[in-house]
């Protein structure tokens, strides 16, 4: 056990943070309702970033990434949280390229699919969107709906999909279709690469709760895949979308939990300065109290996430502890956001000006314990996979 | 940084989990009718056998030279069965000897000659000392400030009746000045961790009987851990498991680094390892249901030695040091 970091990654930390203060971007993000604009704004920087050398950290080099450990790509965000620059994580456009399909890619697909699509991944060119839940398919994933019949050489889609992020303003999609609907559910998924230009796709933006529209619904009317397009084989969907999801549950959120911590020294600042009753907020003994109790357990969820890198930086896929820190993340991020509402009082009634920012937080964060996976579907997880309790009849 | 022990770690932690088990597991309430009862001197002896008394101490004191993370490993462990608190106090006071250069005193302790007990400061000079029969010395933490007290000095002995039925309480007054004295942060620091280590351990083994009870356990015709509502209580338990040790060891690691936040990350570790401690005791109740709450099922003792050392780490360290800016 050690906290040291060698002093290469340290000269490392000095090369990330002195470039980031260099060459952070003078414009602001334009707004999330701007969702063209943001496409153009976060690809932008994804290819300042690529050319530079930083997209793909821990990327493999044969992939176009630098083949770097783990813990030189925590470095990154660590160092990413602490500077001024756009939003990392799932806050960019190009986070479902990076995290989930650039990953299966790099696990199931093939040489050409590789070649072609993982450096576009990388520096921006193509932006992808995740086809997986449906109306009637949640947490229940693989019972999934969206028909994919074989015609000759191609996948006919027919169907809808619900929560694709950022799908009006995609290139591509990681889809999930049901292409053989007599064989056990798990067994009759196919996961296949959909052109988001080809005909017979609509898209109906859903507002959600913070105002903002980044997520829609997909509906396909016989939309035509070509056949090599399908990732990992036929009938093999479920294999290849849980590569996907382990990554989902691994380091994908690395970038989130760190900035979480920042978040806290923000909400420690604010409460330093503004007035809850004529007095500043943590002049109150429970204001004090419930903050104490953040920083315990954001300083914990850092200690995790570098438990978790211990952990995975010897193992190609994180395993079912990853879980863990996704609820704790998740629950946590609640407390965090909630507690700046309570420090907000009345003005957190006013939903634009100074504060907005940490009332549209407040609201993006319910969504945390019920994206990639509910809590109590991690709990599930937890209970069966970690501690190796019987599954339910 | 890798907070995962190495496997010499790793190896050392499971020689010292299998002697717990076999010597003094958390089953041994069960069988003996003094649940107090202090160590015999052959029991004791296999612990010095083990360099447990000298793991951190120098290696020319008797000591092993290693560091935080050994003692936390091996202080997690003897959480998990309940090992008296005894066995921790000896160990730190033999390292605050060797670190203040009482090598006699060290030396004495980490040969099993000596043996040193956990008192706790109530108010004035009166203490609750807890199983301090056969110990010499008796450490104790007041206001920052870590003393060493001869035992013999101790006066008026009142023996009570402990809400901890395992552990022999006594109240006595100490008025003879300290044997060793130190205000230095680091010491408190240090007991802090190892206090922390302990209840990770009572959270780790409360997951694990509940897990265990859970899996066996049959009630509308399935193991009552196949239900969402047991299964879930369990999970949260293994995510404070988590978010306590790693913490643990994060804190651990910074002071041993003499990091400057050790004071903030280390109150974290205690936060965090106190609430997992007696929360997952809770639930480990909750998933036994009656048996759980009768004394002949162990769950009980877990939230009964929570308190004990809880109260010492609330001794030690405050929440209030996380604001400390």
């Amino acid at each position: 056990m050690n906290l040291q970091f060698s002093r290469d990654d340290e000269l490392f930390r000095e090369e990330v943070r002195q470039w980031l203060a260099d060459n952070r971007p003078q414009e602001q993000r334009p707004p999330v309702s701007n969702l063209a604009a943001c496409r153009e704004y976060d690809t932008v920087w994804q290819k300042t970033l690529s050319e530079a050398g930083w997209a793909g950290i821990a990327w493999p080099e044969a992939y176009g990434g630098r083949g770097l450990s783990l813990t030189r790509q925590l470095i990154w965000y660590e160092e990413y949280a602490d500077a001024d620059v756009p939003p990392g994580g799932w806050q960019s456009v190009c986070f479902v390229g990076l995290a989930h399909a650039g990953p299966t890619l790099m696990a199931c697909g093939d040489d050409k699919h590789k070649a072609f699509h993982l450096p576009k991944i990388l520096n921006g060119d193509a932006i992808w969107c995740q086809g997986f839940s449906e109306p009637g398919a949640g947490s229940d994933l693989a019972s999934l709906r969206t028909r994919g019949e074989i015609d000759g050489d191609h996948l006919v889609i027919n169907g809808q999909k619900v929560w694709t992020s950022y799908a009006d303003v995609a290139d591509y999609q990681e889809l999930l279709v049901r292409s053989d609907p007599d064989a056990p559910k798990h067994k009759g998924i196919t996961w296949v690469i959909c052109d988001m230009s080809s005909p017979g796709i609509t898209i109906r933006p859903i507002r959600n709760m913070a105002g903002d529209s980044e997520f829609c619904e997909v509906f396909y009317d016989n939309v035509r895949i070509p056949l090599s397009q399908v990732i990992g084989g036929l009938n093999n969907g479920w294999r290849t979308a849980m590569s996907t999801l382990s990554f989902e549950r691994g380091t994908a959120f690395i970038a989130d939990q760190v900035e979480l911590e920042h978040d806290v020294r923000k909400l420690e600042q604010l409460a330093r300065v503004i007035e809850i009753g004529g007095r500043v907020a943590i002049a109150h003994d429970d204001i004090a109290q419930r903050l104490s109790v953040i920083k315990a357990e954001v300083m914990s969820l850092k200690a995790m996430t570098y438990m978790s890198v211990s952990r995975n930086q010897n193992q190609d896929m994180p395993g079912p502890e990853s879980s863990i820190v996704r609820l704790f993340f998740a629950k946590l991020s609640q407390r965090i956001s909630q507690f700046g509402m309570d420090l907000l009082g009345s003005e957190g009634l006013v939903y634009q000006g100074k504060h907005e920012d940490l009332v549209r937080t407040y609201l993006f964060r319910y969504a945390d314990t019920i994206a990639a996976g509910a809590e109590q579907i991690q709990r599930s997880i937890i209970g069966e996979r970690v501690l190796g309790l019987p599954k339910g009849r | 940084m890798n907070l995962l022990p190495t496997a010499e770690q790793s190896e050392i932690t499971s020689v010292i989990a299998d002697f717990l088990a076999n010597e003094v597991p958390i089953r041994r309430y069960q069988e003996q009718a003094n649940l107090a009862a202090p160590y015999p001197a052959e029991l004791w002896q296999q612990f010095v056998e083990l360099g447990w008394f000298g793991v951190s101490s120098p290696e020319s004191l008797g000591g092993s030279g290693l560091g935080m993370a050994e003692e936390i490993l091996l202080t997690r462990e003897a959480g998990r069965q309940l090992v008296s608190p005894t066995v921790l106090a000896t160990a730190f006071s033999a390292r605050l000897a060797a670190e203040h250069e009482q090598d006699s005193l060290a030396t004495s302790l980490i040969n099993g000659e000596q043996r040193a007990a956990l008192a706790l400061r109530t108010e004035g000079n009166s203490y609750l000392l807890f199983d301090s029969e056969d110990a010499e010395f008796l450490i104790a933490v007041d206001d920052g400030r870590i003393q060493l007290f001869s035992n013999a000095s101790a006066d008026s002995r009142e023996q009570l009746k402990g809400t901890d039925e395992s552990l022999s309480i006594v109240r006595t007054t100490l008025s003879a000045p300290a044997v060793l004295e130190t205000d230095t942060e680091g010491d408190r620091l240090h007991l802090a961790v190892l206090l922390c280590a302990a209840l990770t351990g009572i959270a780790e083994s409360a997951c694990r009987m509940a897990v265990s009870y859970a899996s066996e356990r049959e009630q509308f015709g399935q193991p009552i851990g196949a239900f969402q509502a047991i299964k879930h209580l369990c999970a949260d338990m293994a995510v404070r498991n988590e978010a306590a040790w790693s913490q643990c060891v994060y804190a651990g690691l910074c002071l041993q680094d003499k990091n400057p936040d050790a004071l903030q990350q280390i109150a974290a570790a205690a936060k965090m390892a106190a609430t997992a401690a007696l929360e997952n005791a809770r639930s480990n109740i909750q998933v036994h249901g009656g048996v759980g709450f009768t004394v002949e099922y162990d769950a009980h003792l877990l939230v009964k030695r929570t308190h004990v050392l809880s109260e010492f780490l609330n001794a030690v360290i405050s929440k209030r040091d996380l604001l400390i800016k």
